[in-house]
């Protein structure tokens, strides 16, 4: 899995991580691609992965400067990858733990398949200090778009190699998204009230 | 009182050897002071590996490990009696799911919270990366039930209540503790900063879940029964009727019978008889 990072959003990179060391698929690990010389922010990525020291093995990339975008920040992370899948996710997306398990066995029963995509589900929340908030959950709005829902292989990600993707809606990855002003939420003995005059 | 009191960790265990490695890992990343931390499992399915893999992952923690006597006990019943083993200087139980993964913060965020006024009885983890969709209160984190995947528990409140009533096999129990729970004056809160991973039964794609929902009903029969009444079962039995196989919707009526408890008389606003299959309004 490689998850590439922007500066001073390492905070968002733990979720990250727990959902790619929670995954059922056997021998994964993570390749971080750092946008950063901030050692803060290599001090905080290595803290992760103190934490998460024998539930997943974690690679760290670091990338000075990174002109071409996150297409050449995922270049350097799939540079240092050695399995035969990979995924590209940034640090505001989780997968669900079956997602490379399920995806991994669509392409395993199809060779001629480049790649296998599952479905995206946009969670709009807000950061509070200990992280992150989800309130709403929806499918992406065309079902496909984004790129952290997909499995491919490594071999055929360049060149013309081409090759079908099949979809696999039951493979779930969450792509969240920060909302720009908290979200209000009713509190809950309100709620209560409301719903037994709903439902006397 | 200590920032960091003694925490028994309970696990009941069913075919679970599958989830063993990476709960283990879990655990032993947790931040907590080792001396005070101990780690129960109790296998309801003896004989499925699970204690030959735990010896070959040689935990770095306390952990005491058995099998069921008794053959396959249900969740309550299992855990009360984990909670029986747990000594009185014991101040919380952990309530862990097998296909739980507790982030290495979590314990530490949930004691946290545990000792913060007022103070709540059960403190329920935020469930990563699928949250619970049940509505708790955003300034108080106060919540109508606690899901037992995550949950600490003080435990004189646990043994206050008796525990979770046995005659639940499986589902629901936590939603009835919780409840008795806010009847007998005692707070249940969910702790957003807690996190722990849990692989749902939602996520795990391939498994025949006609067993679980089967249990499912019957829990939401005998919680509707217990805290509304008979009006309140007809509406759940319709609506279950409507949704569940034929077969399995009169499997549960008819495991049903046999445990109805009597209804309670008292009210509290945060129980709330909603007219679907749910036990508190859904945020999504």
């Amino acid at each position: 899995m490689v998850i590439t990072t922007q500066p001073g959003r390492v905070a968002r990179l733990r979720d990250a991580l727990y959902s790619v060391a929670a995954l059922t698929h056997p021998g994964v690990c993570a390749i971080v691609v750092l946008q950063s010389a901030d050692p803060g922010d290599r001090a905080r990525v290595d803290e992760l992965t103190h934490h998460l020291c024998g539930l997943l093995e974690v690679r760290v990339v670091a990338v000075e400067d990174a002109r071409g975008g996150v297409e050449e920040l995922r270049e350097a992370g799939l540079a240092s990858a050695r399995g035969e899948l990979v995924c590209l996710l940034d640090d505001g997306d989780v997968l669900y733990p079956q997602f490379a398990a399920v995806l991994g066995g669509a392409l395993d029963a199809d060779p001629a398949c480049a790649a296998a995509r599952g479905a995206c589900v946009h969670a709009t929340g807000r950061m509070e200090e200990h992280g992150f908030v989800v309130e709403t959950k929806a499918p992406a709005p065309d079902g496909t778009a984004d790129g952290c829902a997909v499995l491919h292989r490594r071999d055929r990600l360049h060149g013309d190699a081409g090759g079908e993707v099949v979809a696999v809606p039951v493979a779930v990855a969450e792509h969240r998204i920060i909302a720009a002003t908290p979200a209000r939420r009713m509190p809950l003995r309100r709620l209560a009230r409301r719903l037994r005059r709903l439902y006397p | 009182m200590d920032s960091t009191p003694p925490v028994a960790v309970q696990v009941v265990l069913y075919r679970s050897s599958r989830w063993l490695p990476k709960l283990v890992r879990g655990l032993e990343r947790l931040e907590y002071p080792r001396e005070r931390l101990r780690v129960r499992m109790l296998n309801n399915s003896p004989g499925d590996g699970s204690r030959e893999l735990l010896e070959a992952l040689s935990p770095r923690l306390t952990l005491e490990y058995e099998d069921s006597a008794e053959g396959n006990l249900g969740f309550g019943r299992a855990h009360n009696l984990l909670a029986a083993r747990a000594g009185a200087d014991t101040e919380h139980l952990l309530l862990l799911n097998p296909d739980a993964i507790p982030f290495h913060d979590c314990l530490l965020r949930l004691v946290d919270r545990a000792a913060r006024a007022p103070r709540p009885a059960l403190v329920e983890a935020c469930q990563f990366p699928n949250e619970h969709p049940k509505v708790h209160d955003p300034a108080t984190g106060e919540t109508g039930w606690c899901s037992a995947a995550c949950l600490l528990v003080r435990t004189d409140v646990f043994a206050e209540l008796g525990g979770f009533d046995d005659r639940i096999f499986l589902y629901c129990e936590d939603v009835d503790l919780s409840w008795r729970a806010w009847l007998a004056g005692h707070r249940c809160v969910f702790e957003p900063a807690a996190r722990c991973v849990h692989v749902t039964q939602h996520g795990d794609h391939g498994k025949d879940l006609s067993n679980e929902i089967y249990h499912g009903y019957v829990g939401g029969l005998f919680v509707r029964q217990r805290y509304f009444g008979e009006a309140s079962v007809e509406r759940y039995t319709e609506a279950m009727r409507a949704a569940a196989p034929a077969d399995v919707a009169e499997r549960a009526l008819r495991t049903f019978a046999t445990i109805r408890p009597r209804t309670l008389a008292a009210a509290h606003p945060l129980i709330v008889d909603l007219p679907d299959l749910n036990y508190a309004p859904l945020r999504w």
